[in-house]
């Protein structure tokens, strides 16, 4: 094939796959790069630069989208392998992933979607956002580019007739012209001869080099081509790979890089045995080494009609996959900023000497001082071994021969260094992806308290601006106008209720009677007649006889007549002038004719009668079915009525259960449960707790139904006992207590909520007085909080050997000049106040009075006695702070020091989940 | 007598590491974190006082029903004082029970927690 033109390369690269979306990252250059004591770049030599390597980068766009193009590409390559899952012998190929490349198999975990059938592009873009990611895939985007240039060309060989000039069975050209190449390295002053002997795929590279010099670095200077090396290499098999290849190469100024696959077949033929290592070649490069074959000394393609050609991939494809790689790893390169001068075109380009035009050698020229490069140089050198002659020397050891350099065993050597990076790069990733996640969630789920109070103090100010806007007043009034509305609407439903059901007592028994009357009245003539509607149809069939029979006797009435009548005429017509018989009937046949007529209606009206008297039987029958209907429609009503008035039977049964149930759990007495107002009785329902500890009523909706229906209950107990009442009268009674109940509980909270609405304005100053409060005592609390451990010490000692002052009753009032004038006010039993300052040490504040003030917002007496009771478990719990403290002290010898210390451990926890809750409160 | 937080780090059956590591870093901890392990570390022991004073006061009772021990109004307390007594001389402590495996475990995540928010 003809040389292609350089632009037409680049173009290719350019269009030939499109770029994925992407955007420029941002990095820090010490991601990257080395970093010396002075924060300054590292060299290969260890010198440090100008740079500093604090400064920020940008991995521009078009880098990004290269790498994911590449990543996506590679990875669903191996991926479609996949699923051929018999390729290799008892096994699959993602086992053998799994064992031997375990870093591309590490990776492909990272990335796969759930169903691991494909890139998940955003893992992937998770992925390339961190510099580990980046530095994985330039390392992969080696290693892979590596293998495939040597993959690339066998394939020319097979697909000689497609486009690849091959100069016969076992030479192949790679298509960039030796002069091209040559001129370049002239330009860079790197010897153009001698260095590419050995080389495999060098044209490509030079190739590679040249476009990105003449079209996308314009200005700058050519990345590699120094050493002219490339050697085709593949980690464990790196050595065969240089062994097939390193040997067979040459060039010649005339026709370009030629590859004599001939000379030899050693590399071939073991890694034709190594099926594992095949079967990944071809997931990877499409080429298949089955696809040839060794015939004594020589590499021949097999007979093409034994095989598919069409199976491997066009050696063009390659060569492009190859050249997008190249350029993205330099793309990459060039937005890190790295001296373009000690970039080569791969990375494996040092392992061959290097010879400069004065004749030195360097094994070290090509190093750019990247952080990867260090990783892979402290795997490569003490673990795997480093470079090494062909004797197996080091250098810089006596009679190293850098002329004869065991490139096969080095590059092998450097393979095996970089996969291990690869995966010790990913596991680390994945390792800090997973404390990533985990921080989330801890996150998420232990938010700090002492954050938490920060934003609380917001919150609250947030609060109290609402709570002082002028709407709010007339947003609650709303919400309690919208209460009051479906109260009232409740209420006329029950009043309807009572109603129906007086009413429906009345109405019941006068719909029993008359589905009895009619019952009774009908069941003669339903018994008589068992089918109506077959009698009609015996009797329209009666009517349908008699007519018919009518008919017939009325026409022989007629024949008679007229025969008679002809007889007549036949009589007289000679006794009469003829004009004369139809003008002037003679007296005869006057009378005749009366005498035909009578004799007629004699005749005709027993069976007028008779089809008469059917009619009527039919319409009497007709007016039954009628009324038999009109009475089963009743009596179907009547039954409605029954099966409602069992629903409501089942209904009061189940309120009986519900009350059954539930009272064994009310701390409520009977005596209150009858006489204390509703309002105040769902308040008291409200702080039962289940003998586990939860409220008993989620809402005082559920309350007040549960009080509702336990008054009524009692009620109708009382009720009962009193007078004798059958079953169906209880039932009748019960329901009707229960909507009576109900009404005055609709009655006391319709008070209720105008009372609300008057004090809707006082309430919201109460409301902000406690928000200010709570606000600043934020840092008691977290003091108390800070002191925890201290104040447990102190209570658990205090409590037990000095209660008689933590529970003294006796009210603090004016004139007690151990306290100030605020805690005077307070008018509280001395126990609390003493309480208070165990926990706050208040007393002992500069604020002494300011403070108190506060805290007695936040732990009011009613609060303190409730909290005795609840972690002390007295119950029920007593009315008043007073009660509490006179149970303690009858009770203070069955509590031990743990329990004073749960007491005021639940204060602090109620107080610090208090803050918070009511700063998040709507 | 007194006890603080540090002395139930002390006299608590929990392992040396972990004593240690508290102790190390009682004093610089975060606030939050202390706060949970004061509460963790109080109800330990304050579960090990409840179980001795009542095998204590189980005992007592068990000499009383044979007469070698008086019932009086000072029952409780000398059984509390004895409790007390026992507890400052750890003796109680060493015993182990399966509820402070729990403890353990907790202790235990709060002090990687809090060495995570340190290093991180």
């Amino acid at each position: 094939m003809a040389e292609i033109p350089l632009n037409t390369q680049v173009d290719y690269v350019k269009n030939s796959t499109p770029l994925p979306a992407s955007e420029g990252l941002t990095f820090q250059r010490r991601d990257f790069l080395q970093i010396g004591g002075t924060n300054r770049e590292i060299d290969a030599k260890g010198r440090e630069t100008g740079a500093t390597t604090s400064e920020s980068i940008l991995i521009t766009a078009k880098t990004t989208a290269l790498y994911t193009n590449f990543m996506t590409n590679h990875f669903e390559q191996l991926l479609a392998q996949k699923d051929l899952d018999t390729m290799i012998d008892n096994d699959t190929f993602m086992n053998f992933l799994e064992q031997k490349h375990p870093h591309e198999a590490k990776v492909l975990s990272l990335i796969t979607t759930e169903d691991g059938t494909k890139v998940d592009p955003q893992k992937l873009k998770t992925l390339l956002k961190t510099s580990k990611g980046m530095m994985i895939a330039t390392q992969l985007l080696e290693d892979v580019t590596a293998q495939k240039l040597f993959m690339l060309g066998l394939s020319a060989i097979q697909n000689h007739e497609r486009k690849m000039d091959v100069a016969d069975e076992q030479k192949i050209k790679l298509g960039i012209g030796q002069g091209e190449v040559n001129k370049l390295l002239e330009k860079l002053g790197l010897p153009s001869r001698g260095a590419l002997i050995n080389t495999g795929m060098v044209g490509a590279l030079a190739g590679a080099g040249a476009l990105l010099a003449n079209k996308h670095w314009s200005g700058e200077p050519i990345y590699g081509i120094n050493a002219g090396i490339v050697g085709a290499a593949a980690g464990g098999t790196a050595g065969i790979l240089i062994g097939l290849l390193g040997k067979g190469v040459r060039s010649g100024l005339n026709e370009g890089v030629v590859i004599d696959l001939k000379r030899n077949p050693d590399g071939l033929k073991m890694l034709k045995n190594n099926p594992e290592e095949s079967a990944y070649l071809r997931a990877m490069t499409g080429v298949d080494l089955g696809d040839f074959e060794i015939i004594g000394e020589e590499i021949k393609v097999i007979d093409k009609s034994k095989r598919v050609a069409e199976s491997t991939r066009n050696p063009d494809d390659l060569r492009v996959e190859i050249l997008q790689g190249l350029y993205a790893r330099s793309s990459f390169l060039k937005d890190l900023g790295i001296d373009p001068t000690k970039v080569g075109v791969t990375a494996e380009q040092r392992f061959v000497q290097g010879r400069f035009k004065d004749g030195s050698v360097s094994l070290e020229n090509d190093k750019m001082g990247t952080n990867w490069e260090r990783m892979i140089e402290k795997e490569f050198k003490p673990n795997q071994g480093g470079i090494l002659d062909v004797n197996g020397r080091k250098p810089g050891e006596l009679d190293f021969n850098i002329d004869e350099l065991d490139t096969e065993g080095n590059l092998s050597r450097f393979f095996n260094a970089r996969r291990f990076v690869i995966e010790k790069m990913t596991n680390s990733f994945i390792t800090e992806q997973l404390e990533r996640e985990a921080k989330k969630r801890e996150d998420a789920q232990e938010k700090k308290f002492s954050r938490e109070l920060v934003e609380a103090s917001q919150k609250i100010d947030s609060r109290i601006t609402t709570l002082r806007d002028p709407k709010t007043i007339k947003v609650r009034s709303a919400s309690l106008d919208a209460e009051s509305t479906q109260l009232t609407a409740r209420s006329a439903e029950i009043e309807a209720q009572l109603q129906s059901f007086e009413g429906s007592n009345e109405g019941r028994r006068k719909q029993e009677d008359i589905a009895t009357e009619i019952q009774n009245r009908f069941s003669e003539t339903i018994t008589s007649i068992d089918n109506i509607d077959s009698l009609i149809a015996d009797v329209n069939n009666q009517l349908n006889e008699g007519n018919t029979s009518l008919n017939f006797q009325l026409k022989k009435v007629e024949d008679l007549i007229s025969e008679k009548y002809l007889e007549l005429l036949e009589r007289y017509s000679t006794k009469l002038p003829s004009s004369g018989l139809k003008t002037q009937p003679s007296a005869d046949y006057t009378k005749f004719r009366e005498l035909a007529e009578h004799t007629f209606k004699q005749l005709k009206d027993p069976i007028l009668q008779k089809i008469n008297a059917a009619e009527s039987r039919r319409a009497e029958l007709l007016t039954l079915r009628k009324q038999y209907e009109d009475a089963n429609v009743l009596i179907a009503k009547a039954n409605q009525e029954q099966s409602r008035k069992a629903q409501v039977d089942l209904q009061l049964l189940s309120y009986r259960l519900l009350y059954a149930t539930e009272a064994r759990l009310y701390p409520l007495n009977t005596d209150e449960i009858k006489s204390l107002p509703f309002e105040e009785l769902v308040t008291k329902a409200m702080k039962v707790e289940e003998p586990l500890g939860s409220k008993l009523y989620k809402s005082r909706e559920e309350a007040a139904r549960a009080m509702i229906e336990a008054r009524s209950e009692l009620i109708a107990e009382v009720e009962e006992e009193k007078g004798q009442f059958d079953d169906a009268q209880k039932r009748v009674r019960r329901f009707r207590i229960l909507l009576q109940s109900e009404t005055q509980y609709i009655r006391e909270k319709q008070a209720s909520i105008q009372k609300q609405k008057e004090s809707i304005a006082p309430t919201i100053q109460q409301e902000i007085a406690r928000l200010e409060a709570y606000k600043a005592a934020l840092p008691n609390i977290q003091d108390i909080s800070n002191r925890q451990g201290e104040i447990f010490s102190e209570a658990r000692e205090e409590l037990m050997e000095n209660l008689g002052q933590y529970i003294n009753k006796t009210k603090v009032d004016s004139g007690n000049g151990k306290f100030t004038t605020a805690e005077q006010n307070a008018n509280q039993p001395e126990g609390y106040y003493h309480m208070l300052n165990l926990i706050f040490k208040y007393q002992e504040a500069p604020n002494r009075e300011e403070l108190f003030q506060c805290l007695v917002k936040i732990l009011p007496a009613d609060n303190l006695k409730d909290m005795l009771a609840k972690y002390l478990l007295t119950t029920p719990v007593p009315s008043t702070l007073s009660d509490v403290f006179t149970d303690l002290e009858n009770n203070k010898t069955s509590y031990a020091k743990a329990h004073y210390r749960q007491v005021i451990k639940g204060i602090i926890n109620e107080l610090r989940q208090q803050a918070l809750a009511l700063a998040s409160s709507k | 007598m007194k006890i603080t937080t540090k002395d139930i780090i002390t006299v608590l059956p929990i392992s040396d590491t972990i004593k240690r590591s508290l102790l190390d870093q009682w004093e610089s901890m975060d606030q939050d974190a202390k706060f949970d392990i004061e509460q963790i570390l109080w109800d330990a022991y304050d579960a090990i006082y409840d179980i001795t004073l009542e095998e204590n006061i189980n005992l007592e009772l068990i000499k009383a029903s044979q007469e070698e021990v008086k019932l009086d109004n000072e029952f409780y307390k000398r059984m509390r004082e004895k409790t007390d007594k026992q507890m400052q001389e750890s003796n109680v402590l060493k015993k182990d029970t399966s509820e402070l495996q729990l403890v353990r475990e907790k202790l235990e995540k709060f002090i990687n927690l809090n060495n995570n928010n340190v290093n991180g």
